[in-house]
């Protein structure tokens, strides 16, 4: 089994012991034998898309900024799953995350399909990873809040053609189990 | 009014072309894809009390470059506390449906960052809206000025205009059994297709260059 984690913890402060955590079940995976491909994004040099679409229409598959994100395109085509990992800010995702996110659309057609009665772009691999999301919550986050990213991360699995698998709320005490295993 | 306009195509954008529906002389507009200015905006935006964001559909919510300003504008604490502020939000794709999330999201940031929620405009089929000739859109130009109109003296939406901007929520199935017929001749890619071909890419268009690394 292959696992990629786009990991869009966006401060280290506030979210170092689940990010402790988090490391420590990636490498109970590791030691199970499966592949994991980790990214910590806020390391990361990574763009923001530019909107230009040559990833659809001048090189097809294959975006025009060469920096630190094409890793993750890579990862993205070959991965069983794939865990979006983000602390809640201002209510959303974090940036660092929705930046990322925003950079996956050359793994997909410009083309439209109907899929699941409504209008969707074709992805362009066969290969289309399952989706689950670990989100770090505090005391501060409401319950619309979370609601609200788990309903976001369900339209992205359907843009995406696939499932959200798993939704996980990881509490700021960091103590809960992630579970990966369960993939 | 300002007008923060989150495109990352910035002037070249759809977004812009549906904010000089309403433009005025008075009107100041600032381009949320020049990152390096966020700090400079906050200056911008403290002096307004009427700020409407416009943006597309990216990945099924903001751009990443229209949330980091949110995070931005966050840290300054109390900056947009009872400020007005209306989205104006729109997508290629033909339905409403997809632009739900990022509407209900708005409400949740009002609470967030203290700004009196005027409304969510929505406006499906967005795309080549900066290529079409206006008389085009004439209608959608006519419904978008009225409201920003009523939004500049702080009157509420009328909901008949919202929701005729919005359209269907989602397609009927006959509209997708007809688009479903239609692809398979190749007409629903006609855009697309152009504009691989006028790129010397048509070859290429089903590429996928990461299968063999």
């Amino acid at each position: 089994m292959r696992v990629c984690v786009l990991n869009g913890f966006d401060s280290e402060e506030m979210t170092v012991a689940q990010e402790r955590k988090l490391e420590q079940e990636l490498e109970v995976l590791n030691q199970k034998g499966d592949t994991v491909d980790y990214f910590k994004l806020r390391d990361r040099k990574i763009a923001y898309c530019l909107g230009c679409w040559d990833c659809w229409l001048k090189t097809p598959g294959e975006c025009r900024i060469k920096d630190e994100q094409e890793d993750i395109l890579k990862s993205f085509v070959k991965t069983d799953h794939l865990v979006f990992v983000s602390n809640v800010r201002l209510g959303f995702v974090t940036a660092t995350l929705k930046k990322t996110m925003d950079r996956l659309i050359p793994n997909f057609l410009p083309y439209i399909r109907v899929y699941q009665n409504e209008f969707h772009h074709y992805p362009r691999y066969e290969k289309t990873p399952i989706l689950h999301t670990r989100l770090i919550v505090d005391h501060t986050v409401e319950r619309d809040e979370i609601d609200l990213i788990e309903d976001y991360f369900k339209r992205v699995a359907l843009n995406f053609g696939s499932d959200l698998k798993s939704f996980k709320i990881i509490d700021g005490k960091g103590e809960e189990d992630y579970e990966f295993a369960d993939m | 009014m300002l007008i923060c306009n989150g495109s990352p195509r910035g002037e070249m954008s759809n977004s812009a072309t549906i904010a000089k529906w309403f433009l005025k002389d008075q009107d100041k507009v600032i381009l949320l894809m020049k990152g390096p200015k966020h700090q400079e905006y906050l200056d911008i935006l403290a002096a307004y009390d009427h700020i409407v964001f416009i943006y597309p559909l990216y990945v099924d919510a903001m751009p990443g470059i229209v949330k980091a300003f949110f995070e931005r504008v966050a840290i300054a604490d109390g900056l947009m506390a009872g400020k007005k502020v209306s989205f104006i939000i729109h997508s290629g794709f033909p339905e409403s449906v997809h632009l739900e999330v990022l509407e209900r999201y708005h409400r949740i940031l009002s609470k967030k960052l203290g700004f009196v929620l005027a409304d969510t405009i929505v406006i499906p089929g967005s795309e080549g809206f900066r290529l079409m000739p206006p008389k085009q859109n004439r209608k959608k130009q006519q419904d978008v000025m009225k409201l920003m109109d009523q939004f500049r003296i702080d009157q509420p939406f009328d909901d008949h205009l919202v929701r005729r901007l919005a359209g269907k929520r989602q397609s009927n199935k006959m509209r997708n059994f007809i688009f479903s017929l239609l692809e398979k001749t190749g007409i629903t890619n006609l855009y697309w297709n152009s504009n691989l071909k006028r790129n010397n890419a048509y070859n290429k268009r089903f590429d996928k260059p990461y299968t063999e690394l």
